[in-house]
């Protein structure tokens, strides 16, 4: 298509926008100098210079292949969508250049569109038909992004999460299936599919949507790679660590090629990662995540029936925190341990050894089969020869505990969920901060009420304006319930993205 | 105005690019046994009349392009040979970093002295083609050659880089470890910023 | 439902001589509007809000159902098909017949109260039903006379005002409440009644927010005497919807008056016991003297409705915990601890409005707004705000003291602006 050959070369030119790095940098410099109060174009002008010189560093940086090399593998179309059209989305304060901004995301959004319809084109017509949608990931992230930042300021805050959570559902849980990058790849995953022999124990052949050679991406939070045709990106932070910890650390030490490079490509992979931890820390998992999309439906249906949920006690979120710390860690040492007998090709005593051993008990890895692919790809429970059976047990009760847990506690898996502490850890110092003001609290306890994490800090914390806590999902019902204007107020970077507003809901 | 103008400027320098270009010598050497051994599939390149067809690899520690073009192949007397690409190249990061090629050399040219050279880089135009897997033809044994890149050397006008190109390759497989910078900035600033917080505000 | 109170002592009810008390009262109130007349601005429907607080409207369909007390859940005895009355008594006429029965050192709220009880014929007498939090002693065993005249169901409330401990506890009381509602009133409890009722208090309550933003920027528009009138009549019985009409008038009045105020008059917020009319002798002082309440804590003004009960799911125990949580958790009264909320309530409110100075209203016999002062005081000391104690009970002979005392008060602040 014509606008594509003139839009391609443009983001080619535009490759360093895609890098994390610049994101980071982006992440911190705007904060600090929206906080200094310039005027705009002097901000604005800063802002270029500072990409600008990213760009020329970039560039400088990959005459030599060895560093290009390293500075592509963390790269990622996420990183250029979010400093283009969620960045200002959040800093730009409502006015004539916030809605002159809006343009952007319209264009993208078009663009995403005219991207699906190119694909369609190289569709042999003896195939034509529905092939769902082919879309590059630039433009499926940039499209998704585009459309939920237009559609924002017409919805309230509540609906709006709706929206990003069932959007991120689809696409996470169904993009290894309907949103495949073009025809080529979508014939592959069909061909791939008629191979693959489900198996809870068996790594599935199946590709993410989002992987290269050199480039994973992992996406913080549970989206799970055994989603039906592998999903849209690479995995949890799990998947990556217990790749970690397989690496084989005495080859590296030896500079054997192979051992270095996937060191490199996950080592891409993880600074990529923790970018986004920083900028968003426990947001992904109140927004993103699509286990507590798919408890979100349990939920839901027990509202429905009009029962009250029960309410977990301190002794028992200690307890589920320690439980899910205990085997996130115990996995990854068996990971470690078990690399050199992994995939049946040896076993310790009489016992096959797993490739990733968290990911065989996590119901992420039952769970999300069965949102994808229909209870046909449901493989049952892993048999005695894995292990005295610990695999099995492990795995019933976490699946039991996690449907029971959406079911009657609204967010007990969270509590206890490994890929969620990870991201915990950036709760409190990274960008989001949780605001109140404790003259205008009454006490009434609507925040702990509604909290789905049974947080009570911000309902008994009188002393100081920052309540934000290791727990804290980002889901902000509390900014939203709480009946005083101006009390609770979620900030990012120290702009105001959300604040209480009785009146506001009416 | 000033900070404008810099951003605009220095976005212009960005334009630049990529400006590695490097060039090394070629040796050509007679055509080994092994090369005339048939496959399946295989096109048989044959040399024009008077010409003799030089097939080899390139590969070299700093030899990675974007596209097929980007590479030449010099004659003593300063022309560009247009090459024949196999088709199953090695790409890295999206860049190629091994192919097999094939050029045509006029014979006279072939035995005359004088350093054949390969140089490749953004800057580097050539008129090339990408075929699928090459094959010789066995009977016409004599008119093939094949190639070998020169590693000790690079290009004669540089003499000082070797050294650096040399430190650059024994630092290439640590190159990871630079993935600890920014991870380091980041945890660095979570904790300034959690110990800032835990002090008292009031 | 087995009774809070032990049936083997019930006594007759003590009934009095009615015309000569009925006689009394209307002198007083008389007086009362002889006041409010003298404001210089009033809204148009005043008439329709004075009527309602005096006595609530008839509907044979919709039984009256008394309760003390702001923390009453006035949206659960709605949602039952009867109508809730707040039946504390303003009116110092009462105070001696009710002093003749319940003889003591009890507070004069809870003495004219009861006094009201011995009038058959009054409002109080005609309700089918009465239900009294225990949010002090006076209130506590004065349930347990009136159940003699009328059945009585008292509220338990928490020591504290700690939501994570309390918050079943209460809504565990809400549903006695309920249980005790349905059985003296035949209707079951339904949610979708509550939710009805709950989302119609939501109205109210963003009108009176909206009334009072205007009356802090501007408090001439509209007095606060006439203010506590229209908050207090929505406890009287009233249809919602007609009293949302009727305050939506006074709202678009208020609003379009052209402003004539100069911010010449020192603005203070007040805070305290309840003020119910006819009760309004400070609330005069304080406006004739030249002053304007621009904001106040009191249960029975502006505060009583500011805050709306906020609910997400709608299971019957998520919705009697929303309940709790705007009643009792947010309230302001000083028979918990702690304090903190109406301190913070009244340093809120004086940075928002701007005002001059805080004016505290005590009635005698209280002690739990006594004991409070204590705090109160030290605290707007510390910060310098200008605080005045008022403390007084219903009779009207002090007046002439008091308003001694308060000029004096408003001249030190005059000279601060």
């Amino acid at each position: 298509m014509l606008v594509f050959r003139i839009v391609d070369p443009v983001l080619r030119f535009a490759e360093p926008l895609t890098s994390p790095i610049l994101a980071l940098g982006m992440a911190l410099l705007v904060p600090f100098l929206v906080q200094r109060r310039l005027r705009p174009w002097r901000l604005a002008g800063a802002l270029l210079a500072a990409v600008a010189c990213f760009f020329v560093a970039y560039r400088l940086a990959c005459t030599r292949p060895a560093a290009a090399r390293w500075l592509a593998a963390m790269n990622t179309p996420l990183a250029a969508v979010f400093v283009i059209v969620i960045m200002p989305a959040i800093y730009l304060p409502p006015g004539r250049v916030r809605r002159a901004f809006l343009a952007v995301p319209a264009v993208i959004l078009v663009l995403a569109g005219l991207s699906v319809l190119d694909a369609y084109r190289s569709v042999p017509p003896t195939d034509a038909g529905f092939h769902w949608f082919l879309i590059r990931p630039a433009w499926l992230m940039g499209g998704v992004a585009s459309l939920l930042v237009l559609v924002r300021p017409v919805l309230n805050l509540a609906r709006f999460r709706f929206a990003v959570r069932l959007t991120c559902l689809l696409v996470l849980v169904y993009g290894g299936f309907a949103f495949r990058k073009d025809y080529d790849d979508y014939r592959a995953m069909l061909a791939r599919r008629k191979q693959a022999t489900p198996g809870i124990m068996n790594v599935s052949q199946a590709v993410p949507v989002l992987q290269e050679e050199w480039r994973m991406t992992y996406l913080p939070s549970a989206p799970c790679r055994f989603a039906a045709d592998g999903g849209y990106v690479q995995g949890c932070v799990l998947d990556m660590g217990q790749r970690i910890a397989q690496v084989d650390y005495a080859a590296a030490l030896r500079r054997d090629p192979a051992a270095t490079s996937t060191l490199g490509v996950l080592g891409g992979a993880a600074v990529l990662f923790l970018v986004m931890c920083f900028v968003g820390a426990r947001w992904f998992c109140g927004w993103v995540c699509p286990l507590s999309g798919l408890g979100g439906v349990l939920d839901w249906l027990r509202r429905r029936t009009g029962l009250y949920h029960l309410k977990p006690r301190g002794m028992l979120k200690r307890a589920l925190m320690v439980a899910g710390l205990a085997l996130a860690l115990s996995m990854l040492v068996a990971a470690a341990a078990g690399a050199p007998y992994v995939g049946g090709v040896g076993r310790v005593g009489n016992y096959r050894v797993p490739e990733y051993p968290f990911c065989k008990i996590c119901p992420g890895q039952q769970v999300c089969p069965v949102a994808s692919g229909g209870p046909a790809a449901y493989a049952g429970l892993p048999t005695r020869d894995w292990g005295y059976g610990f695999y099995r047990y492990a795995c019933l009760a976490l699946l039991v505990l996690f449907i029971f847990g959406f079911l009657v506690f609204r967010r007990l898996w969270c509590m206890m969920c490994p890929m969620g502490m990870v991201l915990g850890i950036f709760n409190r110092g990274a960008l989001f901060r949780m605001v109140k003001e404790p003259l205008k609290c009454n006490r009434c306890g609507v925040c702990a009420e509604v909290c789905p994490m049974g947080i009570d800090t911000v309902r008994s914390e009188m002393q100081s304006a920052d309540v934000g806590t290791f727990d804290c999902v980002l889901c902000m019902r509390c900014v939203d319930m709480c009946p005083r204007d101006g009390c609770l107020a979620v900030e990012h970077g120290g702009v105001r993205v959300a604040e209480s507003r009785f009146s506001a809901r009416r | 105005m000033r900070t404008a103008l810099c951003a605009i400027a220095l976005s212009v320098l960005s334009l630049v690019g990529e400006m590695a270009t490097a060039k090394v010598r070629i040796e050509i050497l007679p055509a080994p046994d092994d090369l005339f051994e048939q496959s399946d599939g295989a096109e048989v390149i044959r040399p024009a009349e008077g010409e003799i067809l030089v097939i080899g690899w390139i590969e070299h520690p700093d030899f990675a392009i974007a596209e097929v073009g980007q590479m030449a192949v010099e004659a003593p007397d300063g022309r560009r040979l247009p090459m024949l690409v196999e088709s199953d190249l090695l790409y890295e990061f999206d860049r190629i970093v091994r192919a097999r090629v094939a050029f045509a050399v006029p014979a006279d040219t072939v035995l005359s002295s004088g350093s054949f050279f390969v140089e490749w880089g953004p800057g580097v135009t050539s008129e090339n083609r990408k075929v699928g897997r090459m094959a010789l033809d066995p009977s016409m044994r004599d008119r093939y050659r094949t190639f070998r890149v020169v590693r000790s050397e690079t290009a004669p006008e540089v003499p000082l880089s070797s050294s650096i190109e040399v430190v650059a390759e024994s630092h290439a497989d640590y190159y990871f470890l630079w993935y600890l910078l920014p991870m380091a900035v980041i945890f660095i600033v979570l904790t300034v910023r959690r110990i800032h917080a835990r002090l008292p505000d009031r | 439902m087995s009774s809070q109170f032990d049936a083997r002592y019930r006594v007759s009810p003590t009934r009095a001589e009615t015309a000569a008390l009925r006689r009394r009262a209307e002198i007083v109130v008389a007086s009362q509007r002889e006041s409010l007349e003298r404001i210089p601005r009033r809204p148009s429907n005043i008439a329709v809000f004075e009527r309602w607080v005096e006595s609530p409207p008839d509907d044979p369909a919709h039984p009256l159902v008394g309760y003390f007390c702001n923390m009453i859940p006035t949206e659960l005895i709605s949602a039952m098909g009867a109508r809730p009355v707040r039946l504390g008594c303003g009116n110092p006429a009462l105070v001696a017949p009710g002093e003749e029965v319940l003889a003591g050192e009890i507070c004069p709220l809870a003495k004219s109260s009861f006094a009201q009880f011995m009038d058959a014929g009054s409002v109080a007498s005609r309700c089918r039903a009465l239900v009294v939090a225990a949010s002090c002693d006076a209130k506590r065993k004065l349930a347990e006379v009136l159940d003699d005249f009328v059945p009585t169901f008292v509220l338990n409330l928490p020591p504290e005002q700690d939501a994570n401990r309390y918050s079943s506890m209460v809504a565990g009381e809400l549903e006695r409440m309920a249980r005790f509602l349905s059985d003296r009133l035949g209707t079951a409890l339904s949610r979708r009644a509550l939710r009805r009722c709950i989302d119609e208090g939501q109205r109210r309550t963003g009108l009176v927010r909206e009334l009072q933003s205007v009356r802090s920027k501007r408090p001439g528009v509209l007095s606060i005497r006439d203010l506590f009138l229209i908050v207090q009549s929505a406890w009287r019985g009233v249809d919602t919807s007609t009293w949302l009409d009727e305050t939506r008038k006074v709202l678009e009045e208020v609003g379009s008056c052209d402003p004539m105020d100069l911010d010449l008059r020192p603005r203070l917020v007040l805070t305290g016991a309840p003020m119910i009319w006819p009760n309004f002798k400070v609330l005069a002082l304080i406006e004739e003297s030249g002053a304007d309440v621009v904001a106040d804590t009191l249960c029975s003004g502006a505060q009583g409705l500011f805050d709306a009960v906020v609910y997400e799911e709608t299971s019957r125990s998520a919705l009697l915990r929303a309940l709790a949580a705007r009643y009792i958790f947010a309230s302001a009264c000083p028979c918990f601890i702690s304090q903190g909320t109406r301190i913070s309530r009244v340093l809120d409110l004086v940075q928002e409005s701007g005002a001059d100075g805080v004016v505290n209203y005590g009635l005698r016999l209280c002690q739990l707004f006594d004991i409070e002062t204590y705090r109160l005081q030290r605290v707007l000391r510390e910060r310098r705000i200008p605080f005045m104690n008022l403390r007084t009970d219903y009779s009207l002979e002090d007046t002439e003291q008091l308003r001694v005392r308060f000029e004096a008060f408003l001249e030190t602040l005059g000279e601060r602006r």
